[in-house]
């Protein structure tokens, strides 16, 4: 039996090696129905990138934390490594929890804060809140991320810190969860234009008209008439994505000192869009 | 073979008119070059309308700290707007200045103690280079002698690492990785300089020499007669005053630690097999005159394997065979190939053509002439149901994923109206960590592509092409013209002339999967025609952020799909945009 679930296993991990196609998916389905774990992780140290992409996808399917925790620990591949400690996270299981905090130290820190996110505790989230100054911008991001998923209580004031991070892939990867957040997430911004640098600003400003974030109403008005050209353009936006007829108001009064000729045009699309929307 | 007095005159002059030509020629590229931009208002500009700085350019997110990766890559996806920092290594297109450019990028060269060589028994204008030749071999001989002979066991399969035919098992491309990963380049390219400063000075004094075979300490070395010759047995040195030649004497096998030389002064020559190949030692070809042909079924003309093989062609309308991994290809060493006049045909089928495979650095250098570069026709790739082939060439860098970050891949067009060809992968692609570049100085060119191509960057890699001047047109079908995908940089760069741009999709300055694609057209009057949505500063989100994307057109009367006109700042996709520059704004319907 043994030896006829190994030979299995060595077809499956043939299907594997290759490119995305419907037969791998069918292998790595197929690995899990098996539900073999020791002779699974096991191929993991025998097989291509490919091969160890698909075998660490079924064992995070199998969840199989010890066996994942392993190869986060032992593998000599960066990318086993990788991966398996995505793996970890993504497999749901408290047990990972252990592994993942341990790792919190590691070169490859952002993946377990990341899985921490997912399956963590609220014990971890001074933890994971250490890592928002993290040298790696990789690291600061997913642990941003991370904290929303602990539900930390003071997550939001993170985000919205975050979205004046020298790091586009920080800003911008705050700025979903904030979105998301509605209400709450624009008054944690709120809390902190004042601090953010001009792309930050810029982001703030799309997040106030996204929500249509009414304590922000006048600063939007303020910025489309005094800001530097990006912070009005992106005002302008703003006050065209609030879909309010009063915006046109403020536009056309705006369209008449503003001296920028890419935010003259930006008022133009915005007038023209709220203009749509009214009719 | 026929006694010769070697009066080679005139070759020698133009062999000695040449590089000051060939100077000159990059010095008046220099001054027409249009200076740098010091602080980019336009690019400052086209990132504040979508609410990034310039600093976000910078690829984030890099994890890939294997061995293999060249310093010179890394800081280039860090610092996209330095792409053009490279050109000067480039100015001057001499086996001497080119290796001393790439040198430092190899890692210091420790300098050794002197090797001792006694003066050899050779007519006396030979000696210095026999000498040279046999302090060369000391060299090698502290590089390679450290290997065991089940490394060079190994080793004679070198070039499967990167062969598509040959499915290796990870441990098995491990261990030749580690093989190469030892070979002292930065050693191999010094000795290798420091022959070529003696064979430049040889060559120089138009020696007179009598016809015959020499037993040296450097091995055999041959001097031929001025007609025609038929090579078959290999030499440490042969030199050749003139004559239609035959040069069939370049084993295809390993020659573990090997020098070899030749010097032929004029004729319309035919070199057979891997001619200019460094297959574990150091092997060059110097043709100084003729309209040559260069037929090789596997690898060479300018390949380093494990070594530095060097080809340099100094006049004629010269044609160019081979099949993989040559025309400028290095893995684990340094494969140069030099043309320096003539209008040539470059036709190979994977790997070359100025590639850089890992731990290698490929040049193709052609100065003068209108040439014709293909790459193709043999290896399918599995996409497209296999109807398609891979080229990976004219200024291509290739890692093997995940184990080694690729090298450092060049293709340098000096002049002349040239036309390139590839299908997948090339002309200024990088793939896995590595880098490759196109530079075209001059000329009226023509750009052919399927994909990953034009300034395509792919999975951490670097990717440029750069065109200086002339009125040219890019051809690719998707995935390039300045596309960045998966933490990658790609950049095409038209610094002059009325273009024409054409693509069907994620193409013309796209960031795609948290790369960063930007094609940026300084001047002309250009046309941009694109199909998909996803072209034309276009960028889109991955792992949670995005992937800039920057079509940036500085000048001239431009067209672009769609109803978009002068003076237009559009923004695509959630991370794109396209800037006609100088922005003027229009009212509604004028």
């Amino acid at each position: 039996m043994i030896a006829l679930i190994a030979t299995g296993i060595a077809v499956w991990i043939a299907a594997l090696v290759g490119p995305d196609s419907p037969v791998r998916n069918a292998a790595v389905d197929s690995l899990v129905a098996a539900g073999d774990v020791q002779a699974t992780s096991q191929a993991v140290y025998d097989t291509n990138w490919r091969g160890r992409e698909g075998l660490i996808q079924a064992l995070e399917r199998m969840g199989a934390v010890g066996e994942l925790a392993g190869i986060a620990e032992r593998h000599t591949k960066l990318d086993a490594k990788r991966l398996a400690i995505r793996s970890l996270g993504r497999s749901g299981k408290p047990d990972a929890r252990v592994p993942l905090r341990l790792l919190l130290t590691s070169e490859n820190r952002d993946l377990a804060a990341e899985g921490l996110g997912l399956v963590g505790d609220a014990t971890d989230i001074v933890r994971v809140r250490a890592l928002l100054s993290d040298d790696r911008s990789e690291v600061r991001r997913r642990a941003a991320l991370a904290l929303v998923g602990l539900h930390d209580e003071r997550a939001l004031d993170a985000l919205a810190e975050l979205l004046g991070d020298p790091n586009h892939a920080v800003r911008f990867g705050v700025y979903p969860p904030l979105l998301q957040a509605g209400q709450p997430g624009a008054a944690a911004v709120w809390r902190v234009y004042p601090g953010l640098p001009a792309p930050g600003r810029q982001l703030a400003l799309r997040l106030f008209g996204d929500l249509r974030y009414q304590p922000a109403r006048d600063m939007l008005e303020k910025s489309v008439a005094e800001g530097p050209w990006p912070v009005q353009l992106s005002a302008v936006r703003a006050i065209g994505a609030w879909g309010k007829a009063e915006g046109i108001d403020v536009l056309k009064k705006a369209a008449r000192h503003v001296s920028s000729p890419i935010v003259q045009a930006a008022i133009r699309d915005a007038l023209a869009q709220l203009q749509k929307a009214g009719e | 073979m026929r006694a010769n007095p070697i009066a080679k005159k005139k070759p020698s002059m133009r062999y000695k008119s040449a590089p000051i030509l060939i100077c000159l020629v990059a010095a008046a590229l220099s001054c027409a070059r249009p200076p740098p931009i010091a602080h980019d208002e336009v690019l400052v500009t086209a990132l504040a309308s979508i609410a990034l700085t310039p600093a976000d350019l910078a690829i984030s997110g890099d994890t890939l700290a294997d061995a293999d990766r060249f310093d010179k890559v890394k800081k280039l996806l860090e610092n996209p707007q330095d792409a053009m920092d490279i050109l000067p290594a480039f100015d001057t297109l001499t086996a001497g200045a080119l290796l001393g450019a790439i040198a430092p990028w190899l890692g210091p060269d420790l300098p050794g103690s002197p090797v001792a060589s006694p003066e050899p028994e050779v007519p006396e204008p030979l000696q210095a280079l026999v000498r040279s030749l046999m302090i060369c071999q000391g060299r090698l001989a502290r590089v390679y002698g450290s290997f065991s002979a089940e490394d060079r066991r190994r080793f004679a399969s070198f070039i499967h690492l990167v062969h598509p035919g040959v499915a290796l098992t990870e441990t098995a491309s491990d261990s030749l990785i580690a093989i190469g990963r030892r070979i002292d380049r930065a050693e191999l390219v010094a000795a290798t300089r420091a022959l070529l400063t003696e064979v430049d000075t040889f060559v120089a004094s138009v020696p007179a020499l009598i016809p015959g075979t020499y037993d040296t300490p450097a091995g055999r070395v041959v001097i031929g007669g001025i007609g025609p010759d038929d090579y078959a047995s290999p030499a440490a040195l042969i030199i050749d005053p003139g004559g239609d030649d035959r040069y069939a004497c370049f084993p295809d096998s390993l020659r573990w630690g090997s020098l070899s030389l030749v010097i032929d002064f004029s004729g319309d020559d035919t070199y057979e097999g891997p001619s200019g190949c460094g297959f574990g030692g150091v092997g060059i070809v110097i043709d100084l005159a003729g309209e040559d042909r260069y037929a090789g079924t596997g690898t060479g003309q300018g390949a380093g394997i494990g070594g530095v093989g060097g080809l340099v062609d100094r006049a004629g309308a010269d044609a160019y065979t081979v099949d993989l991994g040559g025309q400028g290809f290095g893995l684990y060493g340094v494969g140069l190939l030099i043309d320096e006049t003539g209008d040539d045909h470059y036709f190979g089928a994977l790997l070359v053509q100025g590639v850089g495979a890992p731990g290698g650095i490929g040049i193709l250098a052609d100065g003068a002439g209108s040439d014709t570069y293909f790459a193709g026709g043999k290896y399918a790739d599995f996409r497209e149901n296999g109807h398609v082939f891979q080229s990976m060439a004219q200024g291509f860098g290739y890692g093997v994923r995940p184990l080694a970050s690729g090298g450092m891949g060049f293709l340098v067009d000096a002049g002349g109206d040239d036309r390139y060809e590839v299908g997948y992968f090339g002309q200024g692609a990088g793939f896995w960590g590595s880098a490759g570049v196109l530079i075209d100085r001059r000329g009226h060119d023509s750009y052919l592509s399927r994909r990953y191509a034009q300034g395509c960057g792919v999975h951490v890699a670097v990717g440029i092409l750069v065109d200086e001047m002339g009125n040219d047109r890019y051809d690719i079908w998707g995935v390039g013209q300045g596309c960045g995908h998966d933490l990658a940089l790609g950049r095409l760069i038209d610094r002059a002339g009325n273009d024409a741009y054409r693509a069907t999709w994620l193409a013309q300055g796209v960031g795609n999967a948290n790369g960063v694609g930007w094609l940026d057209d300084a001047q002309g009057n250009d046309r941009y025609e694109a199909e998909g949505a996803d072209c034309q500063g276009y960028g889109n989100p991955a792992r949670d952020f995005g992937s800039p994307g920057l079509l940036i057109d500085r000048g001239g009367l431009d067209q672009y799909r769609g109803a978009a006109e002068k003076g237009a700042i559009r923004p695509a996709g959630s991370y794109g945009v396209a800037l006609d520059w100088p922005f003027i704004d229009r009212e509604p319907g004028r």
